[in-house]
């Protein structure tokens, strides 16, 4: 063979193996040059050439599955979960206090908008799901990512009776936040819970030293007696609040306020250093909080839902309520049974007593022409 | 456990009888297949790499001829038990399928 056209053999395979990472050309690329060349002239360089292309796509595919698989993906759902809860939470109470003094209150105000967040929580909660193979959560939030965006589309648009499809990315901050729409955002938040619960390490056995957040911490005590007897009062008083009327400006908003306190609630459990394991009493708690407000959602929502049914008789109202009826389904199931039973659990065996709050504060007065 | 790959199957029926480098493999793999199997370097190492992973082959020694360093490769128990295995079903497979062309003559 001319001197030529072995040298040109050894530049094209030169070149081709530069397809393989760096850590293995280093650490056996001569030797794969070298069969490659002995190989080459018992039948063409082109198809070596190829072979080592080939060849290096693969090995870089596989090192980068490996790369993937060697992340601590519990460890950074776990790390993760805290303040994206804290953020979704945060942006609860600035509508709180928009709801509160009056700043936010009517439907053209434009403000924040939720939707980006909400998708990606749903995003992430879905993925960590899959990462950390828990099929069912992944099941569920990516049945709720479908039924959100599509009772978006078509629910809300029945509800204004025009058939164009409503704004899924862009919920304004405003007073119907407390409203049946507003509950649907607490779905992704939950399928986010869910999963950080299971991924917390296993527990250990219950010890008789263990630290008791119930018992050692008085706010949290406070918090979680204050709150449900606030509800009460408001319910047994008949306040506006509580009733399917719309809001008036001489309201007092006991609920928000109510509301409020939850919110400051998780956030200290969230964030205070002195909980032995803060990411489960928050989701605990949150995830207690939302069962009531939800079961009111999903009651306004299949009462509104069949008016309109039966008013409008229209085949986009007949698919809404469809598909909000199998999202109440969903969220009332996945709150009480899932949320609440692992929430719960995972924070009594590590030491902590049951958060239980009340939380019919959450729903605060909803007009529906708002919606 | 899924049917071996033909490239792997006779990479390591290359290797059954004695460790062998890259370049051996490969050629003496064309050879035992008749022809059927001709592994570039990229794919034999590929292969290699695998089987090193799953245990089923280990490097033998490193020799050098010429100036340039040549590692070989030798079957494992559980890769020799593979192989076997491997072969076993492929004889099976054969045979049952001998048998029904057998009668399918005889019929005829």
């Amino acid at each position: 063979m001319p001197r030529s056209n072995e040298a040109d053999r050894h530049l094209l395979l030169r070149a081709a193996l530069r397809a393989y990472p760096p850590a293995d050309r280093e650490g056996y690329g001569d030797e794969l040059l070298e069969a490659a060349i002995e190989l080459s002239a018992d039948s063409s360089a082109g198809r070596e050439a190829l072979g080592l292309v080939r060849g290096g796509v693969e090995a870089r595919v596989a090192r980068l599955r490996l790369g993937l698989r060697s992340i601590a993906l519990r460890a950074a759902l776990s790390r993760l979960a805290l303040p994206l809860t804290a953020f979704v939470v945060a942006i609860w109470a600035v509508a709180g206090v928009g709801r509160i003094v009056g700043t936010t209150h009517g439907p053209n105000h434009s403000g924040l908008t939720l939707g980006a967040v909400v998708l990606l929580t749903l995003v992430v909660a879905v993925a960590s799901s899959v990462a950390s193979q828990r099929r069912l959560p992944a099941t569920i939030g990516a049945g709720a990512l479908a039924l959100w965006i599509v009772a978006s589309l078509i629910w809300q648009s029945a509800r204004g009776n025009v058939v164009t499809a409503a704004p899924v990315l862009h919920l304004n901050i405003g007073s119907w936040w407390f409203g049946p729409s507003f509950m649907w955002a607490l779905i992704p938040l939950v399928l986010l819970l869910v999963p950080a619960c299971w991924c917390m390490p296993p527990a250990a056995p219950r010890v008789p030293d263990l630290r008791r957040p119930w018992v050692e911490y008085p706010p949290l005590r406070l918090v979680t007696v204050v709150l449900p007897a606030a509800v009460l009062g408001v319910i047994l008083l008949r306040a506006p609040q509580v009733l399917v009327e719309p809001v008036t400006r001489e309201t007092t908003e006991i609920p928000g306020i109510a509301f409020l306190m939850v919110l400051v609630g998780v956030l200290w459990v969230a964030t205070s250093p002195a909980f032995d394991d803060r990411l489960g009493a928050a989701c605990a708690l949150v995830g207690l909080a939302a069962v009531p407000s939800v079961a009111y959602g999903a009651a306004r929502l299949l009462m509104t839902g069949l008016t309109d049914l039966i008013a409008a008789r229209d085949l986009y109202v007949v698919a809404g309520v469809v598909c909000a009826g199998a999202f109440i389904v969903f969220a009332i199931w996945f709150f009480v049974v899932v949320l609440a039973h692992i929430g719960l659990r995972a924070v009594d065996r590590r030491g902590g007593s049951p958060l239980a709050v009340g939380h019919a504060v959450v729903v605060g007065p909803d007009d529906p022409a708002q919606i | 456990m899924a049917a071996l790959t033909e490239s792997t199957y006779f990479v390591l029926a290359a290797l059954a009888r004695e460790p062998m480098h890259g370049y051996g493999i490969a050629k003496l793999a064309g050879e035992l297949s008749e022809g059927r199997v001709k592994l570039t370097a990229g794919t034999l190492y590929g292969v290699l790499a695998r089987l090193v992973e799953r245990g089923q082959i280990v490097e033998d020694r490193v020799e050098v001829v010429a100036g340039r360093a040549r590692r070989y490769y030798r079957l494992t128990a559980t890769g020799r038990e593979l192989l076997t295995d491997e072969t076993e079903r492929l004889r099976a497979t054969a045979k049952t399928v001998r048998e029904r062309l057998d009668a399918q003559v005889e019929r005829g």
